[in-house]
This record gives C-alpha cells, structure tokens and sequence, in this order.
C-alpha cells in the first residue's frame, strides 16, 4: 500500500512535470521591490529578503528571482534573510559585483545572517576572484538562486 | 529526474520486502541490502525520508507537497578548482547549458508551480509552514564567523528534527561542515604549491591563445550573464582549460591539496564533522523505515 502513495507521488509528480512544456525562456531576472517595512512585518513570501540595517533595519528590498543589479540596495546591506520556497535553486549565491561578478558568500534556504556588520561574513568562494576573503557588509550587488552552499 | 525516482522506488520496494520479511529467517538478507543499497545510498535514503516527512507534515497542514529529487551537481561542486575533465568540457563547456536545463527543470517543479499559483496570502502560509514563521530557535556560529540562525519551526524543521533527533546539533553540523568546504577551496588555491601549479597552466593555455591569469578568471569570463558566450567559444575555452589542466600537472596538484586541507579541516574541526556523520548514521534506519512505510 505505501508503495502504491509512493507510485502515485512519482506519477503525479512526472504528469504535472510532463503537462506543462517549459515556459519559454522567459527571464530568469526579476526587478528587485523595495519597501520600508520592517523585519518583523515582512510577509513570509518565498523571497530573498536584505535590509540596508542590522536587524530588519533601515530600507528592504526583496526577489524571488535573480538580480544582477542590487539597485538602491547595492553595497548597502548589514541583515540578510533567504525565505525560499521548495522546489529547488533555493540557496542564494551572493556576489560582490554586479552581474553574478566577483567573489561571492553562499546563504542556505530558510537562514539569516541577522548583522554582518561585524565584519566576520566574508566572501569565501571564488579565490582569486574581486573580494575574495573581504567582508560581504555593504558589497553585495548582485545574486543568483543556486541547489547548493556546499562545494562538496 | 525518473532515473531517481524508479532507483528510490526501487529502494522503497526492497525495504518493504526486507521488512515483510524480517519474521522468516530463510530470507537472504545480505543479498537484499546489497541490491538496496546499490539501488539508493544513505544519502539518497536519508534525503528521500526527509522528502516524505516534510510531504506528511505539509499535508497535515492542508497544502500539497510533491517530493523534490535530490538535486544535481553543479559545475563548482564537481569542479571546485578545474575544469579537468575533457569529454565533460567537450559536452558543457563550462556548464552553462545545464544551468539553463536546471533553470527550466525548477520552473516546472511541481512544487514551484503549485507555490507561485496561488495568492500572495496562501503563499505567505506556505512558506512560513515550511520554513517556519521566523529564522529563529536555531543558531550556530561558522568557522568563518557567520552567525546563521534558522527557524526551529515549520515542516522542515519539524522533519529533521523527526529524522535527525538533535536538530540544533544537525544545524550545526551542516552549517559548519558547508563552511569547511568553502574554507577548503579557499585555502588550496591560497597555497603557494597551487599557485605555482597555476604558472604553468597559464602558460599551456597561453599557447593555446588564452590569456586567463589562472581558472577562476576563465570561468568567470565565459560565464558572464549580461555576455552570454555561444556554446561553442564556452566549450573551446573550457577544453583547453582541461587539457592544460593535465598538462601542466594542475588538476593532480588541486587533488592532493585537496584532500590535504579536507583531512587538516576535519582534524581542526572534529566535532562537527564527527557529529554530521554520527547524525546520519544514527538517522538511516529511522529512514529506511520511513521510506519503507512510503508515508
């Protein structure tokens, strides 16, 4: 019998996946939306959510896709929150230069880095890259969804 | 996507045989873990458990869930330091194409689908069922400073803890074994043997026309979002990247500082290290018997 849910979630999973053609190449790029809401009024929505302050501070902006322009947020981040939603390329690869350019630090689906102002996040991928090892406070201007933080 | 799917199917069937089983003595036991664990390993296992713990929980809560397939590598997992692999590079350049099949697979993810069908209102419940209202509860300090906090709350949450026992020690340990590996590349291409290593790489790839100080830059160059290289230019880099890479003694070089720094990390940091593989461990014959009940 649990085999028979099991069968139905993998049928219905490859239907669905096999019903719907892919989406033609619509861009993976969203405008980034800026608010002043702060942290704790900020719906819980499947988005990469930053704030300009520590603690939910200062000004938001948020995507649910990728960006390669931080835009009002560029080089003016201290508090970062990935709420993604499942379904795979939930982590998000942060980068220090616009276009997915540059070192770049790495956030997990669900994690926040509440204060980077201490100066301890760093960029720790992409050596020998822009910013490689220096602190992601403020230097952050561009971001890509990706399946993993780990380099195995 | 279905190879894994019949592999883990496979899996679920045999554990369930194993255990319809487990009263007769007559039966083979060994033969079958074998096939079993041919068929999915502790990971696949341990990550398809998790999948139907967080299915169950969601639905408990009046949403759909579909189970998500373990997800595939990508280009800087298998890949960390060099391209060295020539077929591979003949095939994907720098894996730009499977970045955009990648793309494409998640956007038509049952899951996805499903999430961004609904209102903003009904998105905002789902998220924070699974993720937890707030990235709280959960806190742990990284070997290279980040402080990480994550929700205790929420379907995943709730399924590791279900899987895994010590949540926080989970947390932990993954949080910080992820970091070592991003520590581990770090300090490989910082040594002065990788450095080195890199001259004449360059140096090979010089003679081929390329001008990249070492691989990090190449990649960088032909990945380039707003610039996109045609496939054939991305692959012709990315197989003289290859090439030199054995050539010049580079990829055996990163190989060696590798497994040094990933064996010098692990003796830096025992405990997480030691506790990620005791979770799971301790975490597979809970989910054998999860994948077994197929709830």
């Amino acid at each position: 019998m649990s085999i028979k849910r099991l069968l139905t979630v993998a049928a219905s999973a490859a239907a669905v996946a096999a019903l719907f053609s892919p989406v033609s190449s619509a861009s993976a790029l969203d405008a980034g939306s800026q608010g002043t809401k702060s942290a704790q009024l900020a719906s819980a929505d499947g988005y990469l959510h930053v704030y300009t302050q520590p603690y939910g501070g200062g000004r938001e902006c948020k995507w649910s896709g990728n960006s390669n322009d931080w835009g009002s947020c560029r080089n003016l981040t201290s508090d970062i929150w990935n709420n993604g939603y499942a379904g795979g390329l939930d982590a998000v690869d942060l980068y220090t230069a616009l276009n997915a350019g540059g070192a770049h630090a790495c956030i997990s689906q669900g994690d926040r880095w509440i204060d980077t102002t201490t100066g301890e996040y760093r960029f720790t991928y992409g050596s020998g890259l822009e910013q490689f090892g220096k602190s992601v406070n403020n230097n952050i201007s561009s971001h890509r969804w990706v399946d993993y933080c780990s380099q195995g | 996507m279905h190879r894994w799917t019949l592999a883990l199917l496979t899996a679920g069937l045999l554990a369930t045989t194993v255990t319809g089983c487990a009263g007769t003595k007559a039966t083979p036991g060994a033969a079958e873990s074998g096939t079993r664990q041919a068929a999915a390993g502790p990971k696949e296992t341990l990550w398809l458990a998790e999948q139907l713990l967080i299915k169950d929980c969601m639905e408990k809560q009046g949403h759909k869930y579909w189970v998500e397939p373990p997800r595939p590598d990508d280009v800087s997992i298998r890949f960390p330091y060099v391209v060295n692999d020539p077929a591979w590079a003949r095939a994907h350049g720098y894996g730009t194409d499977l970045r955009r099949e990648r793309e494409a697979e998640v956007r038509r993810n049952p899951n996805q689908r499903y999430f961004r069908s609904m209102p903003a209102k009904t998105r905002a419940v789902l998220v924070s069922d699974l993720n937890g209202v707030r990235p709280q509860g959960l806190s742990a300090r990284l070997p290279n400073g980040i402080q990480v906090s994550h929700s205790d709350q929420g379907c995943e949450a709730t399924a590791e803890r279900q899987l895994y026992g010590d949540l926080q020690a989970w947390f932990t340990a993954t949080r910080v074994t992820d970091s070592l590996a991003g520590m581990r590349v770090g300090l490989v291409t910082n040594d002065k043997r990788y450095k080195a290593a890199v001259k004449p790489w360059a140096r090979c790839m010089h003679d081929r026309t390329y001008t990249y100080a070492d691989p990090a830059r190449a990649r960088a160059a032909a990945t380039q979002p707003e610039k996109p290289w045609p496939h054939a230019k991305e692959v012709g880099l990315a197989s003289a990247e290859a090439a030199c890479a054995a050539s010049s003694g580079l990829s055996s070089v990163a190989k060696s500082l590798d497994t040094e720094y990933r064996d010098e990390l692990r003796r830096r940091y025992p405990r997480e290290t030691a506790d990620l593989a005791r979770l799971k461990r301790e975490a597979l014959p809970r989910a054998r018997a999860i994948v077994a009940r197929g709830d």
